[in-house]
Formats: C-alpha cells, sequence, structure tokens
C-alpha cells in the first residue's frame, strides 16, 4: 500500500455565487504521477491553486503526510513542500535565467548578492535531474519550453515534495514534452510526487500513473491508468443532461450555402473548411487554445492568413483588416467584452453607435436625429435595460453590457455573425434571451456561427458543429451525431 | 422638471463643467481685488493671451483624449513663429508664402510623429520628446542662434484691438477654431472614433476603426494648430524669439488636465479645455498683478493644478 502523501476531503469553492468546486475529495500517492483531467473549467485548475495557497476553500480540509494543515498564502503553501508550476509563466522576461531564479530571496553575503553561491545550487538542480540551460541567457530570448525549465529550476531549488504542473505541455511541441517527461520521470526517480493537468489524453496514458477525471466542479472518479482505456477515459468526462435553457432548433433548414470558408491557413490555422447553409447556426468546439479564437479573428480580419478563401454567397471576398470585414458585413461578437467589445469609459449610445458611424454620417457629420432612432431601436430590440443611453456602458449588468456589443455589431447589418464566447460571465436569463436572438436571427438568413467552450451550449444550440485540434476541423458533426462523447473525441484528435 | 434640476446637479460635477464654476470664482476674486480688471485694454490683451494657448490646446486636446501626449508643442510654436517672422521679412507681400511653408512644416512634423508611433513603435511620449529635439535643431541651424524677420502689417493688425476694443483678429481666429474643434469632437464620426481609439485601443481596432488614420490625423492636427499658433505670434512678438514657445508644453497640458480631459484618455473634450485655458491665463496674469514674483507664481500654480486635480478624483472615487 503506497503512502498517502495528500488528501484533500470536502473541498468546497464558489466565486461570486459561482460555484467552482462542490464537496470534492482529492487524494495523492506519494511517488506517483498523478494527471487530472476534465473540460475547461471542471474545476482542475481551482483545487490546486487552493493547494498552492492562492485560493482559500470555502470549505473543506487539507491532509499533509497525514497531518492537518491550513494553507492560507502561497508562502505558507511553499514552507509545507508545495510547488506549482503555473499555466502563464511568471518569469521577468528582461533578466537573466540566474536573476529569475533567485528572485527576491538572493542568498546575501556581507549585504551583496552571493552570486557564486547562487551558481552553485542551480547547478546541482540542474545536474540532479538531468536539465540543461544557459543560465546567463536572457529569459525573453529563451522558448517557451526552456522558460518553462527555467520555471521548474525555480521551484526545485526549494526542494518540494509535491510538483503541481498546470498544463505544462500545452504550448510544447512533441520533441520539448518528450523531454519534459523525461525530467518528470527523473523527479519521480528521486521521490517526488507530481501532479498534472493535461487536456491530452495520450499523455494520460504516457506518464501518468492515476487519473482523476473532473466535471462541473466534481469529482468524478479516481483510476490507475492501466486499468482504464481512451474511451471509458471520455466516458467519465461526459455525461450530462442537456438544461432546459435552450429554445428549439431551426428544422427549416435549406441547402442554400451562405458563407463558406476554404483552407484556411495561418500560423495556429491549418487547412481550415467549413459552410453555413441558411437558418442554420454552426458551432465551433474543441479544448482551449486549438486555433478557435485565431479562427474567429481571422473570419473578422484580425488575424493574418497565409492562405485560404472566404466566400460570401458564393463570391469570393478579402478581409484584411477589420474595417474590411465589416464593410463585407461580417460581425463578431468577441470573446472578452472588457477589453476586445466595448469603452467600458465611454457611454451606452457610443458603444452602440461605433461600427455603422458611417451610415449616418454624411462628409463624417453625424445625423443626431437618425442616431436617436438607430440607439432607441437597438436599445428596444434587444430590450437591453439601461436608464438613460448617455450612461457609461461600464455601469450596466454583465449580459446587457454583452447586448451592447452585440447592438454595435448588428448596426451594420451583418450577413454573418460570429459570436465568441457568447454567454461567459452572465446570468441564465441573459443567457436565454441571446440564445433566442442567435436562433431568430439564423431564422433570418443571417449565417450565424457560434465558438464556445461551453460543451452543452454547443449542442443545444447548434444544427452542425465543427470541432477542433490543434488547428484543423476534425470532424463535423451533425444531428444525433452531435453528443458529449463524440465532440470530446474530436477535440482530442480520436475519430468518432 | 425636478429631473431637469438633478440633471445639471449630476453634469456640474463632471469635471469639464465644475472647472467653469472654478473659472467663474477666479474671475469675481479677481474683478473684486484688483481696479481696472475689467478695462478694455487688460480685457484684450487677456483674451489674446488665451487665443494663443488656446489654439496650441486644440491638438493637445485631441492627443490626451486618445491617451497619448505632445511634448513637441513647444518647439513647434518657436518652429512657426522663426519661420514665420524670416519669410515675412516685414511685407504682406509674402504672406501667402509663410502660409503654405507653415502649413507643409506642421503637416510634416505631426506626419513624423504618427509615423513614429505607429510603425515604429515608439511611445508617443519618447516620439514627441525627440520630435521636439529635432524641431529645435532644425530652427537653430536655420536661425544660427539668432533669428532674424519681422512682422508683417496685416499680422500685426491681427493682434491689436480694433472697435469695441476688447476683441483681437486672434481672438476671432481662435473662437472659429473653438467651434469647429468641438463640432468634430461632439458630432464627427472621427471625433467618436477618437473618443474609442482613446477608451479602448484594442475594442477599437475589433470594431473596425483605422487606428493608424486616426493617429495621424490626430498628431497632424496638433503640430499644424502649434505651428499655426506660432505663427501669429508673430505679430504679437513684432520680430521672432527662440525661446517664445518655451511655456507652451506644460500650460497646454495643464489647461487640457484643468479642463477635466483625463490622461489616459477616451473621456473629456474641448469645452473643459476652454476654461482650463482661460484659468491659467487668468491666474499668470493676476498673480502678477498682485505682485507675486515669479517663483511664487510657479509655485501657486502648480499647487492649483494639484487641487483641481484631487478634486476631481474625488468625484471619481464617490461614483
Amino acid at each position: 500500500m503506497a503512502e498517502e502523501i495528500l488528501r484533500m476531503s470536502g473541498i468546497y469553492k464558489s466565486f461570486g455565487g459561482c460555484k467552482a468546486l462542490t464537496d470534492v475529495d482529492f487524494a495523492c500517492n506519494r511517488g506517483e504521477v498523478h494527471v487530472l483531467a476534465g473540460e475547461n473549467g471542471a474545476g482542475k485548475s481551482t483545487i490546486l491553486k487552493i493547494l498552492a495557497g492562492l485560493f482559500e476553500a470555502d470549505r473543506g480540509e487539507i491532509c499533509l503526510k497525514g497531518e492537518k494543515v491550513k494553507i492560507r498564502t502561497p508562502r505558507q503553501s511553499q514552507d509545507m513542500g508545495i510547488a506549482m508550476v503555473f499555466q502563464e509563466l511568471t518569469l521577468v522576461g528582461e533578466m537573466t535565467v540566474e536573476e529569475n531564479l533567485f528572485l527576491n530571496m538572493e542568498p546575501v553575503r556581507f549585504g551583496v548578492v552571493d552570486r557564486k553561491k547562487i551558481r552553485r545550487q542551480a547547478e546541482t538542480v540542474m545536474e540532479q535531474y538531468g536539465i540543461t540551460i544557459d543560465l546567463d541567457a536572457i529569459v525573453c530570448r529563451l522558448t517557451v519550453a526552456q522558460q518553462q525549465m527555467v520555471e521548474i529550476i525555480k521551484i526545485l531549488l526549494h526542494d518540494p515534495e509535491l510538483i503541481i504542473l498546470d498544463e505544462p505541455t500545452s504550448a510544447l511541441a512533441r520533441k520539448e514534452v518528450e523531454k519534459l517527461f523525461q525530467i518528470v520521470r527523473n523527479l519521480i526517480e528521486k521521490g517526488k510526487t507530481i501532479i498534472f493537468i493535461s487536456h491530452r489524453l495520450e499523455e494520460v496514458f504516457e506518464i501518468g500513473d492515476r487519473v482523476t477525471v473532473f466535471k462541473d466542479g466534481e469529482r468524478v472518479d479516481t483510476k490507475l491508468v492501466s486499468e482504464i482505456d481512451t474511451d471509458e477515459l471520455i466516458r467519465m468526462m461526459v455525461g450530462r443532461s442537456l438544461q432546459n435553457i435552450f429554445p428549439p432548433k431551426n428544422t427549416q433548414i435549406t441547402e442554400e450555402v451562405l458563407f463558406e470558408v476554404k483552407e484556411l491557413t495561418g500560423k495556429a490555422l491549418q487547412q481550415v473548411s467549413f459552410a453555413v447553409r441558411k437558418g442554420e447556426i454552426l458551432g465551433i468546439a474543441g479544448l482551449q487554445g486549438h486555433g478557435q479564437t485565431e479562427l474567429m479573428n481571422a473570419i473578422s480580419g484580425l488575424y493574418p492568413l497565409e492562405k485560404g478563401e472566404i466566400r460570401m454567397k458564393g463570391r469570393e471576398i478579402k478581409v484584411k483588416n477589420a474595417k474590411a470585414a465589416l464593410k463585407n458585413k461580417i460581425a463578431l461578437v468577441p470573446s472578452d467584452r472588457k477589453t476586445e467589445g466595448l469603452m467600458l469609459g465611454l457611454p451606452v449610445r457610443d458603444n452602440l453607435a461605433l461600427c455603422s458611424l458611417g451610415r449616418r454620417a454624411r462628409m463624417g457629420v453625424i445625423s443626431a436625429s437618425k442616431e436617436k432612432a438607430y440607439i432607441d431601436h437597438s436599445v428596444k430590440s434587444l430590450s437591453i435595460k439601461v436608464f438613460n443611453v448617455n450612461n457609461p456602458v461600464a455601469s450596466l449588468s454583465g449580459g446587457n453590457q454583452q447586448k451592447v456589443v452585440l447592438g454595435k455589431e448588428l448596426g451594420i447589418d451583418p450577413d454573418v455573425i460570429l459570436f465568441h464566447e457568447p454567454t461567459r460571465g452572465i446570468d441564465v436569463e441573459a443567457k436565454n434571451e441571446f440564445y433566442n436572438i442567435m436562433k431568430n436571427l439564423a431564422k433570418q438568413g443571417t449565417a450565424v456561427i457560434m465558438c464556445s467552450s461551453d460543451m452543452m451550449e454547443v449542442i443545444g444550440m447548434s444544427n452542425r458543429v465543427a470541432v477542433m485540434y490543434e488547428g484543423a476541423v476534425t470532424q463535423i458533426l451533425e444531428g444525433e451525431d452531435i453528443t458529449e462523447e463524440n465532440i470530446m473525441r474530436c477535440a482530442m484528435g480520436i475519430s468518432v | 422638471m425636478e429631473t431637469k434640476v438633478l440633471h445639471i446637479k449630476e453634469n456640474l460635477k463632471k469635471p469639464e463643467y465644475f472647472v467653469y464654476i472654478i473659472l467663474a470664482v477666479m474671475f469675481t476674486v479677481a474683478v473684486i481685488a484688483s481696479p481696472g480688471y475689467l478695462q478694455r485694454a487688460h480685457m484684450s490683451g487677456l483674451l489674446k493671451t488665451a487665443s494663443f494657448l488656446g489654439i496650441a490646446a486644440i491638438g493637445q486636446t485631441f492627443a490626451i483624449l486618445l491617451g497619448d501626449i505632445d511634448l513637441s508643442v513647444a518647439n513647434t510654436i518657436t518652429l512657426g513663429n522663426v519661420l514665420g517672422a524670416q519669410i515675412l521679412m516685414g511685407s504682406d507681400a509674402n504672406l501667402g508664402k509663410a502660409f503654405v511653408i507653415i502649413l507643409l512644416a506642421g503637416i510634416l512634423i505631426g506626419a513624423g510623429n504618427g509615423f513614429g508611433i505607429r510603425y515604429l513603435k515608439l511611445d508617443p511620449f519618447i516620439m514627441t520628446l525627440g520630435m521636439s529635439s529635432v524641431i529645435e535643431g532644425v530652427f537653430m541651424i536655420y536661425t544660427q542662434g539668432a533669428p532674424k524677420g519681422k512682422t508683417s502689417p496685416f499680422m500685426s493688425s491681427l493682434c491689436r484691438s480694433a472697435g469695441t476694443g476688447v476683441v483681437t483678429g486672434v481672438f476671432l481666429i481662435w473662437i472659429v477654431l473653438v467651434v469647429i474643434a468641438i463640432f468634430v469632437m461632439k458630432k464627427t464620426t472621427f471625433g467618436r472614433n477618437v473618443f474609442a481609439v482613446g477608451a479602448n485601443k484594442t475594442a477599437a481596432r475589433f470594431s473596425g476603426i483605422n487606428t493608424t488614420k486616426i493617429y495621424f490625423i490626430v498628431y497632424i492636427i496638433s503640430a499644424v494648430l502649434a505651428i499655426f499658433a506660432g505663427f501669429l505670434l508673430v505679430g504679437y512678438t513684432g520680430t521672432s524669439y527662440l525661446d517664445v514657445g518655451v511655456d507652451y508644453n506644460d500650460n497646454s497640458i495643464a489647461a487640457v488636465i484643468i479642463g477635466g480631459t483625463a490622461v489616459t484618455g477616451g473621456r473629456g473634450g474641448y469645452l473643459g479645455t476652454l476654461a482650463g485655458v482661460m484659468l491659467m491665463v487668468m491666474l499668470v496674469d493676476f498673480l502678477t498683478i498682485v505682485n507675486i514674483s515669479e517663483a511664487g507664481r510657479q509655485m501657486i500654480q502648480g499647487g492649483i493644478i494639484i487641487i483641481l486635480l484631487l478634486l476631481y478624483n474625488r468625484d471619481k472615487a464617490s461614483h
């Protein structure tokens, strides 16, 4: 029987009424590689951040080596021998590797930084675990993989027992992953324990001893990797009931193709092709970072394409920038309304009017009466709850802000509208309104494309679903085939 | 009716309106404290001084609305002054030539700033500061350190008050520009786009605004108006001076900020700057009248700017 190094029980955490973890139990044995798997937002990162002292759990207890502990700060976590390497790297780009390693904990001798000691320590660690890196290199000139190595050396200097790697492979090439796994094996050999978040199924089987699957803030199960196969793992990750907040799908879909892209290729996109037919909503699904954002932006003229065609009702169009996209009546409701969608400090009116200013202006002078009519119409037709359109848009609720983003885009009378994470951070009622708006747009003959990381939303809304994996559309699912299991398989690069 | 009153009350809390209350108070104090304040000659001089700063502050308002700053205003004014005097050489016959050359120089400076900021990705602060040095070098070489030239009769007449004794030509020019500036900021697509870019550059780009174009136009407006202000100053100074523009960076920025335009961009406008300009000019004038030394004047001026900004911030915190 392996020794249990960590046990977390009954962990509960919510963020402002939004449940992130509900009474999760999780345990980890000494000397194992324990993989956490599950969809985006399933709670994997949250539970590990609690362990690292970044969040504090609302309820629940943590036992480390059989002893009950309280972890309130990252420092405490570090002192208990826990170390976490984050998805977003935390290095100072302008400094050397060595300087980064000892940032804020430089060993001091006679009041000056003891560089010799720093070097000695770093070199010892590198030798011990088989890592090679130039300590004098400037960090921002290193590759992402090398930077990650620096992060790993940095935490190893504290000689932790339990090491958490949050999606370390997401930005690495296959060869670099090999290297990382070798280091992981070296760490295990020296008696460390590793918790590893991964989105790639094959990695679970390659490096993991045990796997724990999370779903919607709950732990589904923990299994020995040797006892399961891919199918079973996927089944563990899916299996939810469809909530009743989606309007019935349009059934009258003609064969007429409104919008089509052919072999779109760019830095993060590989020959993406699909078509949207009149009346339908096309969903785009996939795990985070597989080219969905780039696809949305490329169609909207915000991401450069190397090759490919975009066709509107059979006619080829060029979208070399956002302005050209809008001119061709392609609208985008971007994923982050606060940074990409809205000018939060400006009035609701100015935001709503922005994309279509030219339509109500003559020689650059805006017609006040036309604008008033347009604003009134937008506020009414989208039922935006606003006391005064001259108030800054920041004063509205999330759902109403999102409606302003939509209204701004609808101002150009789009023929194609792209929704990117349309309902992120808005309440159920507003979500429902949004779904109805989307459906009506499709019904009225606008080509609607919806890209979402919320799988239930994709399933509940789309007539067809294009699933992306590593920058390519692996499969387009239709009708009965649109299931969680199928989407998950395609999103992990396994054919249905 | 009641909501209307409430509306006015709300608006008065905004910096760009609040500054008018300060201005009124300042004016009252000045009138009471110094007899002869309302004399025509004095008022005329005050408005004339305000006109030069006011014209330069239009461009600065645009730059700050973008969330930037234009530090080349001061030397651009000097360049306008030096070029103007030297081309005019005391004759109205050279007016057209002077006007064209000055306009071209302004466009060149503004486009240079726009190019550096957008294509070379330089920080506006650095770019306009660098441009400022370049301009200084240019007028140093051009004049060999000793500016020549002289105002023409027409330019001088713009600075003299006619008829009522208060209104001067430069003041009229300023007023026309004030109306245009406020109109452009409030009523045109370009004005809206400036606010949008200043409020959120990324979202502006996502909304299909050609941000590069906006930057170029704003910096060209700023440079052209500054060099034009320097040109008008020829009529005031008679000949040209190499330090004629020196205070205009500080004063134009101060006028814009006192006028309630946010340094972070996207909020404010020329209506506030207008009051800011008057406040700055009246303050200097008043402190001179009551015989406070240059050093004391600087301190009081700085203190008042800080106090005003504190008042604006407190207002923001309560929202």
